[in-house]
């Protein structure tokens, strides 16, 4: 079983409520197909590089999970069938090497148990996204 | 023609930033650092340009494409038009 990684990113006019929703029908689809989910990370809303049907913002949750072969190709197309998601990406999960930090490291959730846990402190991310980015920058310099 | 030239400019030599860091790992997800790799109308910067070297420009081209996937860097820029 390989691990991999994907992203979707919803319509910015989905209420939380529903995200949770979306979420849970995606997590159910990959342990429903012999998939084990290992990380979950909310995004929250983040604004997009360009305009997705008129939109300018979007809502990112970022999923990991170990799975057979052909369940990317499956849960894309599951991905398609939904409405709500504007853009998709499933990728072969590369681990960072030891010590690098991931983006979104502060808020992640890191099991699905924790997930319920932090679904107050989502919203809040929109503004809160981009801080933990803004951290990785002041390292550098 | 090549009589008639001005002094060649010197070039400096080019080096592979990445390489000079030693990076090992290129996150797609991580947008900022990518960007550096961007023209101000977001195409990414040519190898002849930057002088990175070839595994590095090649992580760096599928990082980018990546994101641009999931819009979080962009094909263009959204000014010219």
């Amino acid at each position: 079983m390989k691990e991999y990684e994907s992203i979707f990113v919803l319509d910015p006019g989905v209420d939380d409520a529903q995200v949770d929703a979306e979420l849970e029908k995606i997590q159910d689809f990959i342990t429903g197909r012999d998939g084990e989910i290992t990380e979950i990370q909310k995004w929250g809303r983040r604004k997009l590089a360009y305009e997705i049907r008129k939109k300018r913002e979007g809502i990112y949750t970022l999923i990991r999970f170990r799975g057979g072969p052909s369940l990317p190709a499956e849960l894309d197309r599951r991905y398609r069938l939904n409405e709500n998601i504007m853009r998709h990406l499933t990728v072969v999960y590369e681990a960072p090497p030891e010590g690098e930090r991931p983006r979104v490291s502060q808020e992640t959730q890191r099991t699905t148990e924790a997930a319920p846990a932090k679904m107050e402190a989502a919203p809040a991310k929109g503004e809160g996204a981009p801080a933990p980015g803004e951290s990785d920058k002041k390292e550098e310099a | 023609m090549a009589r008639g030239r001005k002094a060649p400019r010197v070039a400096k030599k080019k080096y592979c930033k990445l390489c000079f860091e030693k990076v090992t790992f290129i996150d797609y997800k991580d947008e900022r650092k990518l960007q550096r790799f961007l023209t101000d109308h977001g195409k990414i910067v040519p190898r002849r340009v930057s002088g990175s070297c070839a595994r590095h420009q090649a992580q760096v081209t599928r990082a980018i494409k990546r994101a641009r996937i999931l819009a979080l860097l962009p094909y263009t820029s959204d000014q010219i038009r």
